[in-house]
């Protein structure tokens, strides 16, 4: 359910890109020294953005040291240096929400998937311990987000609206701790719901024909009473559909986000808020056209190359 | 609130010129017009976001004006000319602040349900931020007596929530069934809108960079009407029944 919050990396200034992975190598370094280095697997763009959201609201900040990665030993490369609020508390988000999914797949998916997760899921739950110790909110919100999804999924009126609420929840939980001051957490309060709404409807339009083969639960196929095969005039009312409601909560985002005041970093989080979730919207939609990215229509038009990939 | 800086809060440097100052409190009035956040559980921080800007934007030309009076004579000749003609205008210290943006807050909820509304108990509890409250006494209604209004404030308590889908399915409904309520109108408005790739309301013209005018002038007046129009029709109302 990750990876769709991410900049349009073609629009990013050099030194806004490599703020990007600086930061993104921090959650990393983070996620390493705090819940051991295989937890570093789970990271992803989403809390990436969260981290970079949380440095920004922040006062004073922690700065930028050179380190060497393990993955890539040939290069220097530079991180945000650990500090002990935002970067850590990101880290435990990321493992939380990984082991609520890993859990979630091994009730819903095949005998060989879950097979798999079983396997991980010690590991994760190791982590996800210690996340809990650290930041006694986060088990109760991912405890609370995999039950409330539950049972919306069993409800057989479940609205489009009611269906998101339970990720929706969980998210806007966790953005509200990444600021003290009273204004912001309200502020990142609705900015979380809706962000964890984008998500999860992006999520869903992505995995829609997946979920109508495997018979998984998807609120657009109830929403518009679909079955195997898809036709394409039903695609593409759906997508027409979900467009507009990702653009509508997308909207709403922004409304909330221009209230934040933000420290730095105005320039990537504006890249990802107006132009990185529109672009994630093609990326998903031309993947299921089985285009390859940057076969699109717009970018082969395009008078820029393919330019650089996020990571 | 610890005082700031006002040349920070409009993003203009120290040595800015009046142009420049003006540009950035347009594009900051536009961003945090209430137009943009109407029915928004953030409004009051949109409402509070709007007063320090026109407080730093009033601080920042006092100071330039102080500035170029110290200057030599003849640039204060020209300054002062530019000066008046601005302020003759009505500027936007006159157009943004006391029309629009006075009366679109204070008018707000208060105004619609002292006019014989049958749900003035619930638009209080909205505004009171008591939505559960609001909710239960709206589903108590009969679905009989369930008319535009009714339809309108399920769809504002939605919008506040975060359940967009439900809120434009309500507001479209309000709107069939009182085609003429301007309130209902400009929600659904808004929405279509947004579903559209807009951000704010229609015609704020926030995040339109290509125009750096303000949002409803003469020019464009007409053409935000027909936006406006298409936006309806798309939706099953009409806005301009003639095209």
């Amino acid at each position: 359910m990750f990876g769709y919050i991410r900049p349009a990396v073609g629009q990013l200034k050099v030194c806004e890109y490599e703020t990007y992975r600086a930061v993104y190598c921090g959650i990393c370094h983070a996620l390493k020294e705090h819940f051991g280095t295989l937890s570093t697997l789970s990271l992803n763009y989403d809390f990436t953005f969260a981290a970079l959201l949380g440095l920004a609201l922040r006062p004073e900040f922690p700065g930028y040291e050179n380190f060497t990665c393990a993955a890539h030993p040939l290069h220097k490369r530079q991180r945000v240096r650990l500090e002990e609020e935002v970067l850590p508390y990101v880290g435990g988000c990321v493992v939380s929400m990984a082991h609520a999914k890993i859990a979630d797949n091994i009730s819903d998916s095949g005998f060989l998937k879950s097979s798999f997760c079983r396997l991980t899921l010690p590991l994760t739950a190791r982590a996800e311990k210690k996340a809990g110790g650290k930041f006694p909110a986060l088990p109760a919100l991912c405890e609370k987000m995999t039950e409330d999804q539950n049972r919306a999924e069993q409800d057989p009126s479940v609205s489009l609206d009611r269906s998101a609420e339970a990720s929706a929840a969980a998210l806007s939980g966790m953005m509200e701790a990444l600021s003290e001051d009273p204004m912001n957490k309200r502020i990142l309060k609705r900015f979380g719901y809706l962000l964890g709404r984008w998500i999860y409807f992006i999520d869903a339009l992505d995995d829609l024909e997946d979920d109508l083969k495997k018979e998984n639960f998807n609120p657009f196929i109830k929403r518009f009473q679909l079955s195997y095969p898809l036709s394409a005039e039903q695609k593409q009312e759906v997508r027409g559909y979900g467009r507009e409601l990702l653009n509508i909560t997308g909207a709403e985002m922004a409304a909330a986000y221009e209230l934040l005041e933000l420290k730095r970093f105005k320039g990537i989080l504006d890249n990802i808020v107006y132009l990185g979730l529109q672009q994630s919207i093609d990326r998903v939609f031309d993947r299921a056209d089985g285009k390859k990215p940057g076969e699109g229509t717009e970018a082969s038009q395009s008078e820029y190359p393919k330019g650089r990939k996020l990571l | 609130m610890p005082e700031k800086d006002p040349y920070q809060v409009l993003g203009v440097s120290r040595d800015a010129t009046e142009e420049q100052v003006k540009a950035a409190y347009r594009e900051l009035a536009k961003k945090y017009h209430p137009d943009n956040y109407a029915d928004s559980p953030l409004a009051d921080v949109a409402n509070e976001k709007m007063q320090e800007v026109n407080a730093a934007y009033d601080a920042v030309l006092k100071d330039l004006k102080n500035r170029s009076s110290d200057g030599s004579q003849g640039y204060q000749q020209s300054y002062q000319q530019g000066y008046g003609g601005y302020t003759n205008q009505g500027g936007y210290s006159g157009g943004y602040r006391q029309q629009q943006y006075r009366q679109s807050y204070s008018g707000g909820y208060g105004g619609f349900g002292a006019y014989g509304s049958s749900f003035s108990d619930v638009r209080r509890m909205i505004q009171q931020n008591r939505l559960v409250e609001a909710e239960e006494l709206l589903d108590g209604t009969p679905s009989t007596s369930r008319d535009g209004e009714w339809h309108f404030l399920k769809g504002t308590i939605c919008y506040q929530r975060g359940w967009l889908d439900d809120a434009r399915n309500h507001f479209s409904a309000a709107c069939q069934m009182s085609p003429g309520n301007p309130e209902y109108r400009a929600a659904l408005n808004r929405m279509s809108w947004q579903g559209q790739g807009g951000y704010g309301a229609p015609g704020s013209g926030y995040r339109q960079t290509s125009h750096p005018g303000s949002g409803m002038d003469a020019c464009n007046c007409c053409g935000n009407l027909l936006l406006a129009d298409c936006c309806c029709e798309c939706m099953g109302g009409d806005l301009i029944p003639c095209c």
